[in-house]
């Protein structure tokens, strides 16, 4: 196992669009490979969403499905903590995927700034 | 083919001098996401120096535009034999995109010299705003391949 690291899977973003477009998918050298890690802390710092949803989502081997960790709808008035570990009896949703990014899906003209961390161990 | 993202290093820097910032077969992240907002009348946004790409050893490159929201303003793609200009445009857009634009200094195609870099013309009586990422390769598109991070 590798030793304790925080990374930023996302530095601060502000994004804005307009209806007709769907969103945003983290680019596929920005996710995170957390192979070597047994266990993470998710933290959101979230200031602003409006007409969209925020995923934090994972899958153990690229070209897998997705399980979804966490979502958001609206800002946060203070940061917020998500538990993932990979041992049981953790259920699907707190167990930590060896690949992580994030996602933002609109409805409608949509703007959200948003900072993700995760500590890993 | 080995990839070679060259940036222009400060601009007070001798003649040519460059930095190599990425070596291999991936992809340089030209601009993370940007939202940018002025009212109008603001002077145009030009990237910094040190973030443009110096193209001496390419002869040609292949650019993602994801822009999600425009509103009175340009983004320009713009190019230079040194950094002192004079700066040709290379592709304008004025419209929500997400598309590939392809630059060449031989052959034919939409041509660049050496130096590249953006350009945001905001409209000059009201107020603007945008929302973009650009991500760039150089040579072929097949030779790219991406991973994730590893920490």
């Amino acid at each position: 196992m590798a030793t304790g690291v925080t990374v930023e899977l996302q530095p601060w973003i502000t994004l804005k669009g307009t209806s007709g477009t769907a969103g945003v998918i983290q680019e596929l050298d920005e996710w995170i490979d957390t192979s070597a890690h047994k266990s993470g802390v998710l933290q959101a710092e979230i200031l602003k969403i409006a007409n969209g949803t925020l995923y934090v989502e994972g899958c153990d081997v690229q070209g897998g499905s997705f399980t979804t960790h966490a979502s958001y709808t609206t800002g946060l008035s203070a940061a917020t903590l998500v538990y993932l570990n990979k041992n049981i009896p953790y259920g699907a949703a707190e167990r930590l995927s060896n690949l992580i990014r994030w996602k933002f899906i609109s409805s409608g003209n949509w703007d959200a700034s948003f900072r993700l961390t995760l500590v890993l161990k | 083919m080995s990839l070679v993202y060259r940036i222009a290093t400060d601009a007070r820097a001798e003649a040519g001098a460059s930095e190599v910032i990425a070596e291999g077969g991936g992809r340089y992240r030209f601009q993370p996401w940007l939202t940018l907002a002025a009212p109008g009348g603001t002077d145009d946004i030009i990237q910094p120096c040190r973030h443009w790409l110096d193209g001496i050893d390419e002869s040609s490159y292949h650019f993602k535009v994801d822009m999600t929201y425009v509103t009175n303003a340009t983004l320009v793609l713009e190019s230079a034999p040194s950094r002192e200009g004079p700066w040709a445009q290379c592709q304008a857009l004025a419209a929500v995109t997400s598309t590939m634009i392809a630059l060449s200094s031989e052959g034919g195609g939409t041509k660049f010299s050496r130096f590249i870099r953006w350009r945001v013309d905001g409209d000059a009586v009201s107020a603007w705003e945008i929302c973009f990422q650009l991500l760039v390769t150089s040579g072929a598109l097949g030779d790219v391949t991406l991973s994730p991070r590893k920490v």
